[in-house]
């Protein structure tokens, strides 16, 4: 078998199929009866199982197997849908994951699924646990690799034979021979040997992917199982199976990085065309670039297209870690998902991931009460917590809301002051705003203790760096007994973005367009200072003014008697960056660099200009910092 | 010392082939037959701990080779070659006596597997 070919794939099915039934068991939990998740999961476990013994990973074949064994009891009513069998259920796909995860990576033997495979098997064999002298019935599954199964099914029967008296063998013995089976075949062994010894014996023969001897009186009927099934045997990726699916072809994600970033460096290059164009004046030259430029413009959009992936690829896995978390602190959350149809750039996606799960056990922790505090301020027991995605203009939105308590103002103060991050006096001046941005420092928890589901010491200021980085900002609003909410802003795209280009001293810097509410010139006698803060009288409303050279510590160029301003919105407010020059506007390809580095916490990124020349990419979301001259942003 | 093997097929291609997989497994080819004739011949003559059998092969084919084989040795030990769709006829030879058998294409990995099965 070529792992290295068809391990990828093997990955990105199994993870489907693993998130599938996470959804299923949800389902399953919240209607036993319900038959259509018991299926969906059996058709799951059953791909699982056929791909991972294809493969050769026994761990994952084993585990997926008894899951399938438990599975098809509750598909013949044999068995109900009790807590106890979901919640058994819930672990042993959360195993699955885990061993799926170890089996690509050639760790196998990393995890163990005995106790999860014992845990069903006790489950599975209610009151019949030592088989014991009398009826077996051998449940085989041959190896996918297997060349005539027939004959080793009919040497698996003699070997058998010889050990026993063989009855009720299905599919019947001529249909075996002719190999007219999915590999799977059952038959009652009379003997008095014990089970135990028996299995290797029967296992022996070769070529066995999975066999099983149980009891006969505890089994249903197999035929179900075993009839000539219309899904084909999941043996190779490739098969006969996938034919139907042949319109969609599974492609490497680093594959779509790279082109976008060839994508993007013609785009760079265009503009450089077009700007020696511009200057050589010639009618037939500049008719060539502008068709390259438009057909650019399209390759790029196309590809940008390609890595669009539905939100619900991402959103998929948050309903059960919202279930387990509010279990695991004893509160009752409903979990209502929107906008799981929008399709967001994948990259984008893959980098909020984490953000998301942060922000949604903020919620139940902090946000949720529980059930009686709930009670007594006269909500509803159960919590809603929404997660939602939305576009707005050319921004993706991601907002996270909970209707439970609201953030705790002076909570957040007296740590605040506690932890130094701001002085008394200062502290009884801060806005709602202000108060909130507290939450975003590093190392700020409010929570009294530790719990397993957040306030691991990792704070909200995890999330906001990661959203700084790839441009976006993060909001939050908050009403005391009301709720929660923490909306992020995102550019749609982390690849190619539109900047403004601003010039400071010989310095030139980028500027996410998607922050700038307008660029101005105003007199310099227009600029005041406020209470040792700078500002700017803009269409009636004063605004504070940063000035981006000496907060950045660059040489500013020599006083004008215009000043260029660049006007930031920052979630509700307004910042204007004082430049020394506006050079236009441009895509640039966003070279991202590890923002956490401290001498670069005022640029998300660098980028390469149409002249060949490199320029910083300004972190917008830390401007705020900057205008309270808490970040010294130095260049090294 | 190393367990010894006969092999038998009319093709040379296959027989340097399964030679080639045995031989690097630490087997010693000690006979090589290329009709169920010789095949039965050089059974009595070399008594080898395993035989490869070829299904279908010129003056008495593989399954009639192991009839008579059985006969002379019933604990004789016979992996039967066979190709894709002769199940019919693999199950056939294993009725006449053969222990295991394995289909060409061969790998070598599934070739080693049915021959510990067979001495094992």
């Amino acid at each position: 078998m070529e792992r290295s070919r068809y391990g990828d794939l093997f990955l990105a099915e199994s993870r489907e199929h693993i998130s599938a039934m996470n959804h299923l068991l949800l389902a399953l939990e919240a209607d036993p009866a319900a038959r259509e998740p018991v299926e969906g999961l059996f058709r799951a476990v059953h791909t699982i199982k056929g791909m991972s013994a294809t493969m050769g990973y026994r761990a994952v074949a084993d585990l997926s197997h008894e899951m399938e064994e438990l599975l098809e009891e509750l598909r013949q009513g044999v068995r109900s849908a009790s807590s106890e069998v979901v919640e058994a259920l819930f672990a042993a796909t959360d195993g699955l994951e885990v061993a799926v995860e170890h089996a690509v990576v050639g760790r196998e033997s990393a995890h163990d699924a005995t106790p999860l495979i014992e845990r069903l098997r006790g489950l599975a064999r209610p009151g019949d646990r030592d088989g014991g002298p009398g009826a077996l019935r051998v449940e085989v599954e041959l190896d996918a690799g297997c060349a005539l199964p027939g004959v080793r099914a009919f040497l698996l029967l003699r070997r058998a034979r010889e050990l026993g008296e063989v009855a009720d063998v299905q599919p019947a013995e001529p249909e075996l021979q002719a190999g007219a089976f999915d590999g799977r075949f059952a038959f009652s062994l009379r003997c008095d040997r014990p089970a135990a010894e028996l299995e290797p014996q029967l296992r022996a023969v070769g070529e066995i992917a999975a066999l099983r001897l149980r009891a006969a009186a505890a089994v249903p009927a197999l035929t179900v199982e075993l009839a000539p099934s219309a899904e084909p045997a999941p043996t190779h990726p490739a098969g006969p199976g996938a034919a139907g699916r042949a319109r969609q072809m599974r492609v490497d994600p680093a594959r779509l990085d790279a082109m976008m970033n060839q994508a993007g460096e013609l785009v760079i290059l265009r503009d450089r065309l077009r700007r020696i164009v511009a200057e050589a004046r010639s009618a037939e030259l500049s008719e060539v670039v502008d068709q390259t430029s438009r057909l650019i413009d399209e390759l790029q959009n196309e590809i940008m297209r390609v890595r669009l992936v539905p939100v619900a690829q991402v959103f998929d896995r948050f309903p059960r870690m919202v279930r387990d978390a509010a279990q695991s602190l004893g509160k009752q959350v409903d979990f209502e998902v929107e906008g799981s149809a929008l399709e967001f750039d994948r990259s984008l996606l893959d980098e909020m991931s984490d953000p998301i799960v942060h922000l949604l056990r903020n919620s139940i922790d902090h946000g949720v009460e529980p059930p009686g505090e709930r009670l007594r301020a006269g909500k509803p027991e159960t919590a809603t917590v929404q997660l939602v995605a939305a576009r707005e203009r050319s921004r993706a939105v991601i907002r996270v809301s909970d209707d439970g308590r609201g953030i705790p103002r002076e909570r957040v103060v007296s740590r605040a002051v506690a932890q130094g991050l701001v002085s008394p006096a200062a502290a009884a001046a801060l806005s709602d705003d202000e108060i909130y941005r507290l939450l975003l420092q590093p190392g700020f928890s409010t929570a009294e203790q530790v719990t397993d589901v957040s306030g691991r010491g990792v704070g909200l200021d995890v999330v906001a760096t990661r959203v700084r980085s790839v441009g976006g900002t993060l909001e939050i609003t908050s009403e005391p007994g009301r709720g929660t909410s923490f909306t992020l802003r995102l550019p749609l795209t982390l690849a190619i973005v539109q900047a403004l280009i601003v010039g400071v001293g010989r310095e030139r810097y980028a500027v996410p367009i998607a922050h700038v509410a307008e660029s101005a010139e105003v007199e310099a006698a227009a600029l005041r200072e406020v209470g040792g803060q700078r500002v700017a009288m803009l269409r009636e409303a004063l605004v504070p003014v940063l000035p981006l050279g000496e907060a950045l510590a660059a040489a500013a160029g020599p006083p004008a008697r215009l000043v260029p301003l660049v006007v930031l919105e920052l979630g509700e407010q307004q910042v204007a960056l004082q430049v020394d020059a506006l050079l236009g506007q441009q895509e640039i390809v966003v070279k991202s660099f590890d923002a956490t580095s401290d001498t670069l916490r005022a640029f998300s990124g660098a980028t390469i200009l149409p002249d060949g020349r490199p320029a910083l990419i300004l972190d917008v979301g830390a401007v705020p910092a900057m205008l309270e001259g808490t970040l010294q942003a130095v260049r090294s | 010392m190393s367990q010894t093997v006969l092999i038998c097929d009319d093709a040379i291609f296959m027989r340097t082939m399964i030679g080639d997989i045995l031989t690097q497994a630490g087997f010693q080819i000690v006979g090589e037959a290329e009709t169920g004739l010789q095949a039965v011949q050089r059974y009595r003559e070399l008594k080898p701990d395993l035989v490869t059998m070829d299904i279908v092969m010129p003056d008495m084919g593989g399954i009639d080779a192991v009839r008579e084989i059985m006969k002379e040795d019933p604990g004789a030990k016979v992996l039967m070659c066979s190709a894709m769709g002769q199940q019919a006829l693999v199950i056939e030879a294993i009725q006449a006596g053969a222990r295991d058998f394995v289909v060409k294409p061969f790998q070598p990995s599934r070739v080693l597997e049915a021959v510990q099965r067979v001495l094992g």
